[in-house]
Order: C-alpha cells, then sequence, then structure tokens
C-alpha cells in the first residue's frame, strides 16, 4: 500500500475524482487561493473539476490571519503571478487588491444573476453566498435571548464571554462597522473597558465556537458557519443574530475574483461562473456551513435553517462606504495590539 | 504587545527552559551512558521519541485542554514550557554525549584545588573562569544554547495555544507576532528592508545563542567525519532513578497521551472516512504520496552535501557556513529566500518552480544531516570500507555481492536510515512549506496545521493519524524488503555449503 500512495502522489490533483485524471503541470491546472474554510471549499473545487476536467490547485488561508495573508502573497506576487482566481470568504480584503490593480473585469452568467448590492460594476469581483455575524450562546450557561446577551455582555465580568482577534477576518469588518458608527469613540472606550474585564480574545471564529461548546465561555461572536459545526456536534448551543447601533445586521458575502494577467483566463471565467451559479449557492446552502445565496434561487430547496436567515441578510449593513473606517480602524487596532 | 516584547519574553522562556533542561540533559546522559547495552538502546528510544513525535500533532491534541486554561494563562503558560522541555532535552542529552571531553577533566580540576586558592590566584592560566571555561562549561553552554535555541524558534504548539484573557496574551511567541505583523503591516510588501527593520532582534538573540554551538562544533568535529566520543561514566542507581522517572513522564506527556487521544478520536473519524469519505481518504492518501516526493529528494540532498564536506576535512567551515541559516529556524530562512524567489522568478522563469522550496528545506536540514552522520556514525572507518571496496573488485561473483553487501552494511544501512529520519523531518515541516511552496506542492502536514486551527474534530484526528502513518507504513515496506535481502554471512555460506555438498 505504502508504494501504492507513492505511486498515487504522483498522479494526483487537488479536485480530481479519483483516477479521472493526471496532472498535466502547473500551468495545466486552475491556481485559486481562498481563504473560504477548506472543509467548506474543497467538495465545491471537486464538482467543478469533475464537470470540466480543469484540474485545481488550492492555496488556503489560516484561521488565524484569515484572507490577509492571501491578500498580501497576491500583491507580493504581483510582478509574477502565481494566481487565477481568488476565492475570498468576505469581500473588504477582495477590494483592498482594487488599487494595486490585480483584479480583471469580468461580466459573465454567474455575475448577472447577483444583485448589484453585492458586486462590482465593472466585474472585478462578484459576491455570493453570504455568512451572517453571530452571537453563539450556550444555553446550559444562560438563556439565548437579547436580553440575556445583553445582560451577560455589559456586565463587570466578561471573563464568559469570547471573541476572535479582531485584527483578521469577520472580526475585524465586525470592528469596522463598530469603528464607522462615530470615529470609533464607542469602539475604543469599549474596547478597552471589555479587556479590563476579563474578555476573551482566540485566534479565530472557531475557537470561539469551541469555548462556547464546550462551556468554557457562555457566550461569544462568531460567524453562523462556526456556529452550525457546533451545532452539528450536538453541543447546547443556540445563536441570535447580531445587530449594529442602527438595528441592521452584518452580512457576509463570499467574494470571488479573477486576478490580471492570468494565462488560463477562459478556465478562469468558467470558475467564476461555477461559483456565482445557483447550483454553488445550493451546494453551500445545503454544506453543514448552510451559506444564505444571494441570486435567485428556489426558495423551496433551501434547507430550514437557511430560510431562516435569509430575512437578515436582506437587512443587512451596506459594506461598501466602509474603505475609509476599514484603515482608520486598522491603524488603530495595529497601535493596540502591536505597541 | 509589540514585536521587540514578545520577542524579549520568548528569550526569556527560552533561556529559563533552558536552565532547567541543562542539569536534567547532564542527569539523562550519566544515566543512559552509565546503562547495560539493552536497558540503554530502551532509554535512548524513549528519549527520541517524543522529540520525532510532530510539535503541532501535540499541540493539536492538547488544544481543548488549553482552552480550558483560558482564564489561568499561568498554567497554560507552564504547561507550554512543559512541553518544550520534552521536546528539547533529547538534543541536550544528544550534544553532552557526542560532544569530546572538555581540555580541563575531573583529575586536572582536582589538581588545581589541591594547588590551593591563593596560589591560583597567582596563576593567570588556571583562573576560576578559564578553568570553566576548559572544564565543564566547555560543552554545557553549548548544550544550553542549542536548547534555549529551539525553544525560541519554537511555534506550532504556540500558534495553537495561542490566546489573550483580560488582555494578556500567553504564549508570547515572536515568530507568530512577527507573522500577524507581515499579515497586518504588509511587511516586506515593497521591500524586504522594511521586514529586517522589524526581524533583527530575533536574528540577533538566535545568533548569540547559536555561538557556542558553532565554536564546539568547529573544535569538536574529527578529521573523518567523527566526533570522537567522550568516555564512558559509571553508573549511578539515583540518576537511574530519576531518569526512568523523567523518561516515563516524557514519553506519557509529549507522545503517548497525544498520539493515544488522537487515536481515541480518529476510529471515529476512520470508520466514517472508510465509509462515506473513501474518495477523501484516496485523496488524503495521494497528498501524503506526493508530499513523500520533494521530502525524499530534499532530504537526499542535504545527506548528499553534508557527507561530501564532512568527507573533506578542509570544507568544515564551508559546512558551518551553511549550516548557520537551518540553525536559525526556518522562518528567518524562509523570508530570505522568498524574497530571492520573488527577485530571481522572472529572469529565471521560476514563477511556479519548487526549487525555492527544494533550496530551503535542504539547508534547513542541512546541520540535523551533519549531525545525524556524526551520530549514526555513518563515515565509516576507512581501513573497513577499503577493504570491502577491494571485495567488490573481488574476481569472483558471491564475493562482489559480499562486498556490496558490506558496503551497505558499513555505510548504505546507516545513511537509509538517516535519509529516512530527515525525510520524516522535511515531510512535517511547516514554515518554509507555506513561504515557499507553489500551491501543487503544498505538503499535507501544511494542510492537516492550516485545518488544525479550526479546533479538534474526529475527522481531522483521524486524517492527520492517516498522514502520521503513510511515512511509517512506507519504511516498515522498506525495512521488510531489506531483511528479505541476504546478508554476506548468508551470501559467503552459500557456496561453500554448495561446494562441500559437491
Amino acid at each position: 500500500m505504502p508504494l501504492l500512495v507513492l505511486a498515487a502522489g504522483c498522479t494526483d490533483s487537488a479536485g480530481s475524482p479519483s483516477g479521472e485524471s493526471v496532472v498535466t503541470g502547473s500551468t495545466g491546472s486552475l491556481v485559486v487561493y481562498c481563504a473560504h474554510d477548506q472543509a467548506f471549499s474543497d467538495p465545491i473545487l471537486a464538482r467543478f473539476t469533475r464537470q470540466t476536467g480543469i484540474e485545481v490547485r488550492v492555496r488556503h488561508d489560516t484561521e488565524a490571519t484569515k484572507s490577509l495573508g492571501l491578500v498580501n502573497r497576491l500583491i507580493r506576487e504581483k510582478s509574477v503571478p502565481v494566481c487565477d482566481v481568488f476565492w475570498n470568504n468576505q469581500v473588504l480584503t477582495t477590494t483592498d487588491l482594487l488599487p494595486h490593480d490585480l483584479l480583471a473585469g469580468y461580466r459573465g452568467s454567474g455575475w448577472r444573476r447577483i444583485p448589484d448590492a453585492y458586486k462590482d460594476p465593472d466585474g472585478r469581483w462578484c459576491g455570493f453566498a453570504a455568512r451572517l455575524r453571530v452571537w453563539i450562546v450556550n444555553t446550559e450557561a444562560m438563556p439565548a435571548t437579547h436580553d440575556a446577551v445583553e445582560a451577560a455582555s455589559s456586565g463587570i465580568d466578561l471573563s464568559r464571554m469570547a471573541i476572535a482577534r479582531p485584527l483578521f477576518g469577520t472580526t475585524l469588518t465586525h470592528y469596522c462597522l463598530l469603528w464607522h458608527a462615530d470615529a470609533g469613540t464607542t469602539l475604543k472606550t469599549w474596547h478597552a473597558e471589555a479587556r479590563r474585564r476579563g474578555l476573551v480574545e482566540v485566534p479565530g471564529n472557531s475557537a470561539v465556537k469551541n469555548l462556547v461548546a464546550r462551556g468554557t465561555c457562555d457566550l461569544g461572536w462568531t460567524d453562523t458557519d462556526d456556529f452550525f459545526v457546533g451545532l452539528d456536534d450536538g453541543h447546547p448551543v443556540a445563536m441570535l443574530p447580531v445587530r449594529l447601533p442602527g438595528g441592521q445586521t452584518i452580512c457576509m458575502p463570499n467574494s470571488v475574483a479573477i486576478i490580471r494577467g492570468t494565462p488560463r483566463i477562459s478556465e478562469a471565467r468558467r470558475l467564476v461562473d461555477f461559483l456565482l451559479s445557483e447550483q454553488t449557492e445550493l451546494d453551500l446552502a445545503r454544506s453543514a456551513s448552510r451559506q444564505v445565496p444571494l441570486g435567485t434561487t428556489d426558495e423551496a430547496s433551501l434547507p430550514a435553517e437557511v430560510r431562516r436567515l435569509r430575512p437578515l441578510v436582506l437587512e443587512g449593513i451596506d459594506l461598501s462606504e466602509l474603505e475609509a473606517s476599514r484603515t482608520a480602524c486598522l491603524a488603530w487596532l495595529r497601535s493596540e495590539y502591536k505597541r | 504587545m509589540s514585536l521587540e516584547v514578545e520577542c524579549g519574553w520568548t528569550l526569556l522562556r527560552a533561556l529559563a527552559v533552558a536552565l532547567v533542561a541543562t542539569p536534567l540533559a547532564m542527569l539523562l546522559r550519566v544515566a543512559i551512558q552509565g546503562a547495560p547495552p539493552r536497558t540503554r538502546r530502551w532509554q535512548v528510544l524513549a528519549l527520541a521519541v517524543p522529540f520525532l513525535t510532530p510539535g503541532f500533532v501535540v499541540g493539536y491534541s492538547y488544544s481543548n485542554l488549553t482552552l480550558d486554561l483560558v482564564r489561568t494563562p499561568i498554567l497554560n503558560e507552564l504547561f507550554y514550557d512543559l512541553l518544550l522541555l520534552i521536546e528539547v532535552v533529547p538534543v541536550g542529552v544528544l550534544l553532552l554525549w557526542m560532544a569530546p571531553p572538555p581540555p580541563l577533566g575531573p583529575t586536572a580540576r582536582w589538581c588545581t584545588r589541591l594547588i590551593g586558592p591563593q596560589r591560583l590566584q597567582q596563576a593567570a592560566s588556571c583562573g576560576r573562569l578559564r578553568q570553566l571555561c576548559y572544564g565543564p562549561a566547555r560543552n554545557l553552554v553549548p548544550a544550553f544554547g542549542l536548547m534555549a535555541l529551539l525553544v525560541f524558534h519554537e511555534f506550532e504548539i504556540a500558534s495553537l495555544f495561542r490566546v489573550i484573557a483580560g488582555g494578556r496574551l500567553t504564549p508570547a511567541s515572536w515568530s507568530n507576532a512577527l507573522f500577524e505583523l507581515i499579515a497586518l503591516q504588509q511587511l516586506g510588501q515593497t521591500s524586504p528592508w522594511d521586514l529586517w527593520k522589524s526581524g533583527w532582534f530575533p536574528l540577533g538573540c538566535s545568533l548569540i545563542l547559536l555561538a557556542p554551538v558553532l565554536l564546539l562544533a568547529r573544535t569538536a568535529i574529527g578529521r573523518d567525519g567523527r566526533m570522537p566520543a567522550a568516555p564512558g561514566l559509571g553508573r549511578s542507581p539515583a540518576a537511574s532513578r530519576a531518569a526512568f522517572l523523567w523518561l516515563t513522564a516524557a514519553l506519557l506527556l509529549g507522545t503517548i497521551i497525544p498520539l493515544g487521544s488522537l487515536v481515541q478520536d480518529g476510529v471515529l473519524g476512520l470508520s466514517s472516512l472508510w465509509g462515506e469519505n473513501r474518495y477523501q481518504l484516496g485523496r488524503t492518501l495521494a497528498h501524503a504520496g506526493r508530499s513523500l516526493l520533494p521530502a525524499m529528494l530534499v532530504a537526499s540532498i542535504a545527506a548528499g552535501v553534508a557527507l561530501w564536506l564532512l568527507k573533506h576535512k578542509r570544507l568544515g567551515p564551508l559546512l558551518l557556513l551553511l549550516a548557520i541559516p537551518g540553525l536559525l529556524g526556518g522562518l528567518v530562512l524562509g523570508l530570505v529566500l522568498t524574497f530571492c524567489v520573488l527577485a530571481l522568478a522572472k529572469p529565471l522563469g521560476l514563477g511556479h518552480s519548487i526549487a525555492g522550496l527544494v533550496l530551503g528545506q535542504a539547508l534547513w536540514l542541512l546541520p540535523r544531516a551533519a549531525l545525524l552522520l556524526v551520530l549514526l556514525a555513518v563515515v565509516p572507518r576507512r581501513e573497513s570500507m577499503h577493504l570491502a571496496r577491494l571485495l567488490q573488485q573481488a574476481p569472483a561473483g558471491p564475493q562482489r555481492t559480499a562486498g556490496w553487501q558490506l558496503v551497505w552494511q558499513l555505510a548504505g544501512r546507516r545513511l537509509a536510515w538517516m535519509i529516512g529520519l530527515l525525510c520524516w523531518w522535511a515531510y512535517l515541516e511547516l514554515t518554509l512549506n507555506e513561504l515557499l511552496a507553489p500551491p501543487e506542492w503544498l505538503s499535507v502536514a501544511h494542510r492537516m496545521y492550516q485545518q488544525m486551527h479550526f479546533g479538534r474534530n474526529a475527522a481531522l484526528s483521524s486524517t492527520t493519524l492517516v498522514v502520521i502513518l503513510v511515512p511509517l507504513a512506507v519504511v516498515t515496506v522498506l525495512v521488510t524488503v531489506g531483511r528479505m535481502i541476504p546478508g554476506p554471512a548468508a551470501l559467503a555460506r552459500a557456496p561453500a555449503s554448495h561446494t562441500e555438498n559437491a
């Protein structure tokens, strides 16, 4: 068997079904940088390879430096691009690439089916399959109601509340939105107070889920996909949408973009259309991550949990005006965490 | 916490752990070296196994425990330190064992004591500091430095344990801080120099910790690539008991509990892998197989280069020079090579090349390869090798075959084990893989490690188990096949018995 493993190693491809195809060299396969969790993105990309015969090589990012690591790599590799398609798990860091002129425009069939609010008019990026920012609550420790969450999160002791470190990922977006409300005044005070009162900060949202699911903490901020993993594992957890001071929810779509100068433009376009298709949105909705489709889909074919989340997506705050606040918030966080 | 502060804390931890590890290594060396051969073999094995257990597997296995310790950062830090101690003590024992005896032995020290303190002070050449430098400190300082260096560079477990509770970060780790800084401030994006502005402090610390090791290596490596061994020590029952206790605890905490919990989790996941996710299992096996190929390549390169350099005495300084990047750790080496590869990618067409990864991992493995060459005595005695080579040229076929077999027994077999060990390290290496591997060559261990940041689950545990078992299965098959090949004695007997029968 070990020798078979070695032999198989010579012919395997990331997305191919076993034994169906042979590696054609790095120039023949599509290179995808993917910030979306591997467990959820791999089956989608495998299906793409099965359907099209196009090999896909994937580089994922770690939970700790979610998406920022890949964005920096893309910028660093600008003169010698390696990546063809960037599948980000949010929109904000994808738009960081626009000033670097790294994204190629493409307005294909997938782009057309996504509402205007979630895409670039020039087709340089396009959103799909959203997650929501939620409170995860251990139901054995406290009731999962807005009042209970409000009381627990504003109490003297915050040592039983967990968040991911806000330097990266969706917690950074969350912080940026809080900053956006009043140029950071309330956020700065809350953050300093929360740390003083013992707030627990862990590397990523999944660690928040683990802490709450195991009962080490009572509540925390996470994303819907992480919450559902905890729920499916049989833990006593419930969720409530995080609401901003204006009452809006925080909805974070995935985004996809083609890297300018890719020699595999037609394959890249096929992948983009594939990711933005109704089928992919349905697959992501039916997967363990229960992501909410943004384009038109058959409502009846969606799981019940996703149907319940759909109205919350419509209440999501507009992220398009966030760039300036994000820059300012990130500068403050750098000084706060790396001083 | 700034990078400099985190670096300071990491250094403090490195010194503290090394301070505890040094006497422990001394004690273990005395106990193991004084043990009967059969016991010694088991003790060496018990010492080596926790060192060879991948750090990220240990970190992953204990990740839930550290989540439970989130509100007691001191316990979290102490537990992390204990795991580090278990990991580095074998290196200290190895160094103390293999290092040549210091010029001032116990007899010389006894004589200086007999001279008396007043006359001793008058004799400048026998000052206390000099006595220490040429006496016990000669080997203890490099052992301390090397163990501190390893602790200083550890990041795999730290990144899985890293939490902030009430604004207090535990455990501090400069490698993780640098990674975060690169992501946050886009360091090195336009020029490598802004990265060096942040990286000079950890680099300086590493060089200081490394200096005594290099000095010892410079003087210790003998004429023919052999390190003259220190004389054996007498048996001490107290040391033996303490060594037994430590080795048992280290084996339990460093290997048996982590792997045991992985197996416990993994059995559930394996049934699902075998049942519903057979395709996933096939892909993991294939990925593991593909990851072994570059690992074998870099292991062979590192072994070949080290062997060649050790054979030529005049190239000793070059070996030391080439070993420095590897001793400075994967992060420093990887960052330097990242910029070199990016700068050369366009003119040399290296855009999708694996060359950077191969070069990086070969350099990273080179000091380990040199150490293993000396430790396993891969370079055979010249006389024995010469005789075996003569036999290879014998007119009779069976004698020639026996010559080949002898060469294999004298050097080949040990070299193969050494390459196997280097391959294991390359297969599990993470930093250079992250920084230098093109997407199609990202290793299976890298993939596992990324998933480990999402927390423990049965499926991931079983996949990790598969990833660890694949190289071990390959080794088992190779060893079994190797045993089927008859040795020189059997070959030599065969024609003789044939003649007798005739």
